[in-house]
């Protein structure tokens, strides 16, 4: 027969990555910038493309400038709360972004600014949705500045058409 | 119905033993070597028997060996006889099957490193907690065979041994646990229907860890088809804990081996281990699912990854013989006809030993009778001592599963020539809407361009992220396309996919300099 007192510390020993997991799992959900259940939905569908995923890096650019300026307006208007569901867009085609621009025919210099553009807005977008969590409008701002300066690389680029010149 | 599950089942068995017979045959070499070259005490020593590095040691060796589950049975025998305790050697049992140099490769370039690197050390923690407990409640598991295998002489005698040692295990107690193994498969078979894991895996299913664990311990990976799969969950945005679980469970465990379990420690210990086992898996499965969830991947709602566990036919309204002849005939590769044919010959001989010697007189024959101490013949024909060679023998195979990862991964002009038909048949069958020409040429082409990435890896020391994200455009192109061709309705839109797919290739073509270089 086992010691009971050996198996019952050893389940509990066993449990603790579980606890851990727990815990790490409602972290992440409290965390301002982590999504919601109701974000998670829009891709659960398979193979579904989100809506509000672009087609290609042309509708991207066109994409972040106008989601863009409606955050803008929205804050200059002081209704922050109204821009939540269009930073979660920016969010979500800064992350898409390296993926769409490398479906074209972006040479790699190009492509790697691209990527760095993307990584600098998904931040800024992010920390901007925590900051308008927090209720702090007045620097709600912040994470914007510089933000315009990328947002004209990426109409440029697009508008320069080197992502849509297939080279067969 | 009958013939659907009957049919099946026997696919899923060739399969499998097409897949596993290198890796079978390895780990009858590596148990032949412990036996006939090393003995018991080198073994031991080789295990770090009886010190605090055993488990461990056992972990590393079982990383470094290229075993499977059902190869990992017989060494796993030869080790219970050297007298190795009973958590080193299951410690060793059940990871030397979950990773391997060629394996561990092809895994890095299916997700971000860090959960691969993750998955290791959950591995050796698994190993550490799960053996240092069988060793805390059932001390003394470490029983040498007595008397031991007495040496055999050197030379053609010895090289004898080796090979009879192996058709005799493979025809003998070893067949039967392979058996048993293989019918887990048959069991998944028969429970789950066509397609039935396709949408049960997915990340906010919170059962995901416990179904996979279900569906994993009976069925049977090898590490690379662990691997694979491990892949195309991440890239599906699965659950990570399901994945965990596939690995530990699907590459590291089988009933065969639980059975030889029940069998040597008896009944209880071994429900005992299982239900330690299972909590620890369960308890980081379930860990680790959140915290390493990839966050650039969209979960695709539904994954293709698990067909193989499932009874490949429809009950109903399918030519199963036709299905069956012709996926034997198209899947099952030359290499792996040849690795059947040995395995296969090796147990016709093993099977005619045991019926015409079954007391085992040859290796008595060949064995060296007691005190008589092997000579040296010449200047340069030397007698290496078992361990010696032994040693080496092992040091061969791990230096193969290393160096041959440079054969396995080629350079990238050689993968573009090699993908060069697959693509052709692929984009051909998407523009035609001929599913079986994409359902042959998408896995090549997912695995040559899995295959591309480790060998630029392994020659460059780096893949760029330029590089790594158009293979991934390339691979989603090549899914989408594959769930396009599912359904008739989608003709038009597979057309217009072939077309993209040809693209992204010629992208990805030109970012691995393979090519005329992209215009800057």
């Amino acid at each position: 027969m086992l010691p009971f007192t050996k198996m019952l510390l050893l389940f509990v020993i066993a449990m603790v990555p579980l606890g851990l997991g727990c815990q790490a799992n409602s972290e992440a959900r409290d965390e301002p910038g982590a999504p919601s259940d109701d974000h998670d939905h829009l891709h659960e569908h398979s193979h579904d493309t989100p809506a509000h995923r672009p087609r290609d890096f042309g509708a991207a650019a066109a994409a972040v400038r106008k989601l863009h300026n409606f955050v803008i307006e929205e804050l200059d208007e002081g209704h922050a709360d109204h821009a939540h569901e269009a930073i979660d867009h920016l969010i979500d085609i800064a992350r898409w972004l390296p993926e769409i621009a490398a479906d074209s025919d972006l040479p790699e210099s190009q492509w790697n600014a691209v990527n760095a553009d993307a990584q600098a807005l998904g931040r800024s977008y992010a920390s901007l949705e925590r900051s308008i969590h927090q209720h702090s409008a007045s620097i709600a701002r912040q994470p914007l500045a510089g933000l315009e300066a990328i947002i004209q690389r990426l109409e440029k680029l697009a508008e320069s058409g080197d992502w849509n010149k297939p080279y067969r | 119905m009958f013939e659907a599950m009957f049919l099946g089942g026997l696919l899923r068995v060739i399969q499998a033993l097409a897949a596993a017979a290198p890796t079978i045959l390895i780990g009858l070499l590596v148990a032949a070597t412990l036996r006939r070259l090393f003995g018991h005490a080198a073994t031991r020593r080789m295990f770090g028997a009886g010190t605090w590095r055993e488990l461990p040691q056992a972990w590393l060796i079982g990383m470094l060996l290229p075993v499977c589950s059902l190869g990992a049975i017989p060494v796993a025998r030869e080790m219970r006889r050297a007298g190795i305790s009973g958590g080193t050697i299951l410690a060793f049992a059940m990871t030397a099957p979950l990773f391997n140099p060629l394996s561990l490769l092809y895994g890095l370039t299916l997700s971000n490193p860090v959960v691969l690197l993750a998955f290791a050390l959950c591995s050796l923690l698994i190993v550490t907690v799960v053996g240092a407990a069988w060793d805390w409640f059932f001390p003394g598991t470490a029983k040498a065979e007595d008397p031991p295998p007495r040496p055999v002489a050197p030379g053609l005698s010895r090289m004898a041994a080796l090979l009879l040692y192996m058709v005799r295990q493979l025809a003998g107690s070893s067949l039967g646990y392979l058996a048993i193994a293989l019918l887990g498969v048959v069991l998944l078979n028969v429970v789950l229907p066509v397609g039935a894991m396709q949408t049960v895996v997915e990340q906010d299913n919170p059962w995901a860890p416990l179904i996979m664990t279900a569906v994993a311990i009976p069925a049977y990976a090898t590490p690379m088809t662990a691997m694979g799969q491990l892949g195309m969950m991440f890239n599906h945005g699965n659950s990570i804990g399901a994945a965990f679980a596939l690995l530990v469970f699907g590459a590291g465990l089988n009933l065969g081996l639980l059975a030889w379990m029940a069998r040597t420690y008896g009944g209880r210990r071994s429900a005992a281990w299982m239900l330690i086992l299972l909590a620890v898996v369960i308890g980081l499965a379930y860990g680790v699912d959140r915290p390493l969830r990839p966050h650039d991947v969209e979960p695709a709602g539904h994954t293709h990854a698990f067909d193989i566990y499932c009874c490949p036919f429809h009950h109903q309204g399918q030519d199963c013989w036709q299905k069956f002849n012709s996926t034997l005939s198209e899947e099952i590769t030359r290499e792996q006809r040849w690795g059947l044919a040995l395995l296969g010959t090796m147990l016709a001989i093993g099977v005619v030993l045991q019926i015409s010697d079954p007391r085992q007189r040859l290796e008595r024959w060949l064995e060296t009778p007691a005190g008589e101490a092997p000579q040296r013949i010449g200047r340069f024909d030397w007698h290496l001592p078992g361990p010696v060679l032994g040693g080496i023998l092992l040091a061969i195979l791990i230096g193969l599963s290393i160096g041959g990862s440079f054969v396995y991964y080629p350079a990238p002009d050689q993968c573009f020539l090699a993908m060069e038909f697959h693509k052709a048949e692929t984009v051909s069958g998407g523009l035609g809407f001929r599913r079986h020409e994409t359902d042959r040429g998408i896995p090549l082409l997912d695995d040559w361009t899995r295959r591309l990435q480790v060998g630029v890896y392994l020659r460059q020391g780096r893949v760029s992220d330029y590089q790594r994200m158009k293979a991934r455009v390339f691979l989603n192109k090549l899914e989408l396309l594959q769930h396009a061709m599912d359904d008739p309705l989608h003709r038009q839109e597979a057309a217009q996919l072939a077309l993209a797919v040809d693209l992204a290739h010629i992208r990805m073509k030109r970012a691995f300099g393979v090519g005329s270089q992209a215009p800057e």
